[in-house]
């Protein structure tokens, strides 16, 4: 009888997991769960631990568009702009990750968060470029 | 290639065991007890003289000489634009453009400048500590056989090598490893 209670809590809380505890960001307005559609990745001025300006300005007039990880220089912080939408009610934000790549490793430095409106322009811009 | 000029630490040692004789006497006399002045005076007087001057005063005095000297250096020496790495108690100046690194440290301040592709076994490590973790990180070469070690993150304590300040450490570590090898490339 133990065993079984043992086992149907288990599962209890195996399905009520997702609604416990979600790790993954929710929408502000409507609470569904923000979707990453897609990750760009650009290299900052800034190297090792050094601090900037958290602003949209300063990631819009120092940033360098790279296509992937390799080309991060050793010891050059790089951030990712992850352009999140909500399913449910269409709104899109910029999630920005800096971070410091140290061999395979990453060491996040700082995260910022934007409406889309703000580097709509600056992403678009550096997508027609390439 | 030199880390420490060994007859300076001597001159120093000297001045602080004449001040250290000097206050021997003169709590000998004040004590009237000759081996409880030599004992105070000499010993422990000088020992806490010698921690405060080496371990505090000197490098700090220092600090700013060898950075005065090392850039009075790289414009006398026509290095151009150095990548400068700033250690505890040293300075490393790369010049990718003559391929000439210029090392200066506070225990021998004197500026000594040396070709980039006369270095050997560049490379960057960490001191193992206890439990896996590790209190130094540093980047080296070799110059004559003599390696120079140059830290980037030192503690008394261990840290965990997947710790912010191992992994900055060993960010700089590589970065200057990098530095070292394209300055020796660029000249070779």
């Amino acid at each position: 009888m133990g065993a079984i209670l043992k086992h149907l809590s288990a599962i209890l809380i195996h399905c009520m997991q997702n609604h416990l505890y979600n790790s993954k960001e929710q929408c502000k307005n409507c609470k569904a769960t923000l979707e990453v559609r897609e990750s760009i990745l650009y290299v900052l001025p800034c190297r090792f631990d050094e601090q900037h300006e958290e602003t949209a300005q300063y990631y819009m007039h120092n940033t360098v568009r790279i296509e992937d990880e390799s080309q991060i220089p050793t010891g050059q912080r790089a951030c990712y702009f992850n352009i999140v939408i909500c399913p449910g009610c269409g709104e899109r934000q910029v999630n920005i990750v800096d971070f410091l790549q140290v061999r395979e490793q990453k060491i996040i430095k700082a995260g910022s968060r934007y409406p889309y409106s703000v580097l709509k322009n600056y992403i678009e811009n550096n997508q027609k470029e390439i | 290639m030199k880390k420490v000029d060994v007859t300076q630490i001597i001159k120093e040692a000297a001045v602080i065991l004449v001040i250290s004789i000097v206050a021997a006497v003169a709590l000998a006399k004040v004590s009237r007890n000759v081996v409880v002045g030599i004992v105070l005076g000499v010993f422990i007087l000088g020992s806490i003289l010698s921690l405060i001057w080496f371990a505090g005063i000197r490098i700090s005095i220092y600090k700013k000489k060898i950075e005065k000297r090392m850039n009075e250096a790289i414009e006398k020496e026509h290095l151009g634009d150095c990548h400068m790495f700033y250690a505890y108690t040293s300075i490393v100046a790369i010049s990718e453009l003559t391929g000439k690194i210029a090392y200066i440290n506070s225990f021998n301040p004197v500026v000594q400048i040396i070709d980039a592709k006369d270095v050997t076994n560049v490379k960057s490590d960490y001191v193992k500590g206890p439990l896996g973790g590790t209190t130094q990180v540093y980047f080296q070469f070799a110059y004559n056989k003599v390696n120079m070690r140059i830290p980037t993150f030192m503690s008394n304590q261990a840290f965990s090598l997947t710790s912010e300040k191992v992994l900055t450490g060993i960010s700089k570590a590589d970065t200057y490893c990098e530095i070292i090898k394209r300055a020796q490339n660029e000249n070779a």
